[in-house]
């Protein structure tokens, strides 16, 4: 058996190129599938992060009848917190009031319709760490007429940290006001809607430009455990709650219809593969019908004779199968800790879609396994018709054969 | 006591002087509302060293009715937009149904220009949004003109504060200036090239100038007017938009 | 008597028609004989060769190896036959390409499953057949006279009762051909084993102690010379 494996490895080795090309098939659908599960495992967790990271917490409260598509942003529907409210979110975790207000920014001869996210001061950081946010300068503070612009916003505009912009934008009543800021900070949020179109700056100095009369939009709850329970006490106040899972739901959904276009992917790049596998063995079946006769005649089983092909494509299923594996899970550890910056693509399709900008790609153990088997499975099966016939020839003939 | 003298004397005095503010805006809305009216004219667009000509033609029918259509160019050909005393639809042929623009919309640019439709349709209501004094007189373009200064009534108003010159002649208000709740300046508007057409006065030219934005200037010029028609009903219903 | 056909008649469907390649012919093998089957190509001899080797089955009659009928065995015993009772030579030689001359040999010894020895054994038939210094070389590496001689040394290696060699000069140069002949002459006279081979040349047939001679399917002649 042993001699027959040696036999099967000399003749993959015999035409290395299309060896090489068939593995390639098995090789790409492997790391397309171990790459691609990790992708979609990561988008789950990214969608999460991202959205928890940059405006909703665990739990996020909005104004009832306030749009949480995430392209409105109406003043007019923002309300007050109630004392009996604010008494349930003391009680519930930390949490903080954002409000944000649809604006115009005008910097020289540009101008942009932006969201402008004023952010409380003293309660911000307790439920915002803004980790894996990279912010170039001083985030603004109420000190002076300061803002933060989006990273996309500010490349969009070519601004820069000090340049000085106007805010125009109405006051909860509907007047027009503008007023003029410099730019202390440059943030990328890790939110792609709100890098593109998020302008950030204390609630203080929001309140001079759009005259809030103490309404918010957005209260962001920090509450890891029971949210749901949590988001059940803070209903009936005038607020909607909703989970970080519920906020979510869509763009999980999306990723759920990812993961069977990966499946169908995958799963016809492995059907190319083994249709290129099969082409590969029949191709050396009838390449080597004399060899095959002469085998027979030395007294070759027929069995033995199928074994050896089943085992040439085995092996070039395993061994391109490792590969794939080896490429795939290094792009999946890669990217783990890396990460695949998507801020460039997302600002080319105009994503308003609240995603992460960068995903991180998530490990794990039975994508590899799977991804293997399915490889070698195809590589094998692909090769049994074409050793059947093989092993079929009449050997008086074969050994005659061109 | 001296305080509450001056204050009295204040208040008094602008009283006084509204009467003759109120008979401006009067006059200016008078002049601004028409039995009817049909022209061609041409708005130019220009925004970061870009220029889009649009051409188009109205009707209009006292304050309260008004009619548009594109001409030009091609991309916009058939646009549609109908207002009706306040509320304003448009209709564009890749859109088939005519669609009402209301709330936050009203509050955008009209095709990009420098006058939201806001702007349009606020134009005759001053009297009822604005408390005014005559600040001064001052001479524009060779006329002679009362500088008004308009505050908001109410905190609603779009634009809290207006200062406009008004032609002592002809009441036509040749500019204007629109300012934010801050006080910084937003928008100049300015009319011109005034004639006589059928024994009214009417500017040819308006330019509405972006004091924010640089280099942000929408011109509106008509090209040909008339008020001696006779409108057919159709002109101001949705049919006639989708027509 | 090592092998005998008996009444054994081959035919091929073509087509429509039925080629009779052999017509019910009747020949015997002894131990130790030096046989050519001589004939114009399509006299049956190859076919003949087929039937005795194993590698084909008879339409009808008997071929029988060491007075078995073969008929009764299946494939795969027929493969064992194969493996350890009959030796090949072939026409274009027929080694395993992937393999070395020495492999080569080794696999004809594993198929047979004589495992004792088996080292010793290739390198002795190896050296029989002069090749000792290429041992380690694959076919493409070896001349066409080379590749002969370890196709020889294949079929010597598992001491086999007989060796079938259909046409073994016809794609060897005449000098090249002389040589492989002495050679199974030498292995015939030294070690007493049996060939069979087959041939149109006059020359080659020149070289046998008892030529058959065929023609159309059917013996024409059976001579044995000096």
């Amino acid at each position: 058996m042993r001699f027959l494996v040696a036999i099967a490895v000399r003749n993959l080795l015999r035409n290395t190129a299309r060896t090489a090309l068939t593995g390639a098939a098995v090789l790409f659908g492997v790391a397309i599938l171990i790459l691609g599960w990790g992708l979609v495992d990561g988008i789950d967790e990214n969608v999460l992060r991202s959205a928890r990271g940059s405006y909703a917490g665990d739990l996020i409260l909005r104004p009832d009848g306030y749009p949480d598509d995430g392209m409105r942003y109406p003043l007019a529907d923002a309300k007050p917190l109630s004392d009996a409210l604010r008494a349930r979110l003391d009680a519930v975790g930390p949490w903080t009031a954002r409000t944000a207000v649809p604006a115009r920014l005008v910097i020289g001869a540009e101008a942009q319709r932006i969201t402008i996210w004023g952010v409380d001061e003293a309660t911000e950081a307790k439920v915002f760490n803004r980790q894996g946010w990279v912010i170039e300068g001083v985030f603004p503070n109420s000190e002076r007429l300061d803002v933060a612009l989006g990273s996309s916003l500010a490349r969009l505009l070519e601004a820069e940290v000090g340049d000085s912009v106007v805010l125009e934008a109405r006051t909860r009543d509907g007047a027009i006001n503008a007023l003029g800021y410099t730019v202390s900070a440059i943030v990328k949020s890790d939110n792609s809607s709100m890098d593109a179109l998020g302008v950030w700056m204390p609630l203080a100095r929001l309140d001079e430009l759009a005259v809030l009369q103490g309404v918010a939009t957005h209260v962001a709850v920090l509450v890891p455990k029971d949210t749901a329970t949590a988001a059940r006490t803070l209903s009936g106040f005038g607020f909607t709650a909703l989970t970080l899972a519920e906020e979510c739901e869509d763009l999980i959904a999306m990723n759920r219809i990812r993961r069977k276009g990966l499946g169908v992917i995958v799963g016809m790049i492995l059907l190319i593969a083994g249709a290129g596998i099969a082409n590969t063995v029949i191709m050396a079946a009838f390449e080597r019908i004399r060899e095959i006769g002469t085998l027979l005649a030395l007294g070759m089983s027929r069995r033995h004779v199928s074994l050896l092909f089943l085992f040439e494509g085995g092996i070039m299923g395993l061994f391109a199968g490792l590969a794939g594996v080896a490429l795939g899970s290094g792009a999946v550890l890669y990217f783990q800790t890396h990460g695949i910056d998507l801020s460039s693509e997302l600002e080319n399709v105009g994503a308003n879609m609240a995603v992460a900008t960068m995903i991180y790609t998530h490990f794990s153990w039975p994508p590899i396994f799977v991804a293997l088997g399915f490889g070698v499975s195809i590589a094998i099966l692909a090769s049994i018709w074409p050793a059947r016939l093989a092993s079929s020839t009449v050997p008086a003939d074969a050994v005659r054969a061109d | 006591m001296n305080l509450l003298f001056v204050c009295f004397l204040l208040l008094f005095s602008g009283l006084a002087r509204a009467v003759t503010v109120e008979e401006i805006l009067t006059k200016i809305d008078a002049n601004l509302t028409y039995e009817a009216r049909e022209s061609s004219l041409q708005m130019v667009v220009t925004k970061n060293g870009r220029t889009k000509t649009y051409r188009m033609h109205s009707f209009g029918r006292g304050q309260e009715e008004m009619a548009m259509e594109y001409l030009e160019p091609a991309r916009d050909k058939g646009t549609k937009m109908l207002k009706k005393s306040d509320d304003l639809w448009m209709f564009l042929p890749s859109v088939e149904k005519p669609q009402k623009i209301s709330g936050h919309m009203l509050r955008q640019g009209l095709m990009g220009s420098d006058m939201s439709y806001e702007d349009l349709m606020e134009s005759s209501r001053w009297q009822a949004m604005y408390n005014g004094t005559i600040a001064a007189e001052e001479v524009i373009e060779g006329r002679k003109c009362w500088k008004v200064e308009l505050k908001a009534k109410e905190s609603t108003v779009s634009y809290p504060k207006r200062i406009i010159w008004v032609d002592q002649g002809n009441y036509i208000p040749l500019r204007q200036e629109l300012f934010a709740l801050s006080g910084m300046l937003l928008k100049s508007w300015t009319m011109g090239d005034v004639r006589s057409i059928e024994g009214r006065e009417f500017p040819m030219k308006m330019v509405v100038e972006d004091q924010l934005q640089k280099g942000s200037v929408t011109q509106i010029i008509f090209e040909k007017v008339t008020f001696k028609v006779a409108l057919a009903e159709e002109v101001f219903s949705l049919r006639w938009l989708e027509r | 008597m090592i092998c005998q056909l008996v009444g054994v008649k081959k035919t091929y469907p073509m087509g429509e028609l039925t080629v009779v390649a052999l017509n019910g012919i009747d020949v015997g093998v002894d131990e130790g004989e030096f046989t050519v089957f001589a004939g114009p190509s399509g006299s049956g001899k190859t076919t003949a060769l087929n039937l005795i080797g194993c590698l084909d089955r008879p339409t009808s009659g008997q071929v029988l190896l060491d007075g078995r009928d073969v008929a009764t065995l299946g494939d795969d015993a027929l493969g064992q036959v194969r493996a350890r009772r009959i030796g090949f030579i072939f026409q274009s030689f027929n080694l395993i390409p992937v393999l070395t001359a020495a492999e080569n040999v080794e696999l004809a010894l594993r198929l047979a499953g004589l495992d004792k020895g088996r080292k010793e054994k290739v390198e002795q038939a190896l050296v029989d057949v002069g090749l000792k210094d290429f041992m380690g070389r694959r076919p493409n590496q070896l001349s066409g006279g080379q590749q002969q001689r370890v196709a020889i040394a294949r079929a010597l290696v598992k001491k086999p009762a007989i060796i079938i060699a259909d046409e073994p000069t016809a794609n060897l140069d005449s000098q090249n051909g002389e040589a492989i002949l002495d050679l199974m002459r030498q292995m015939n006279e030294r070690d007493r084993i049996t060939f069979l081979f087959s041939t149109h040349d006059p020359m080659v047939m020149a070289r046998a102690r008892r030529v058959v001679r065929l023609k159309d399917g059917a013996i024409v002649g059976d001579e044995r010379l000096a």
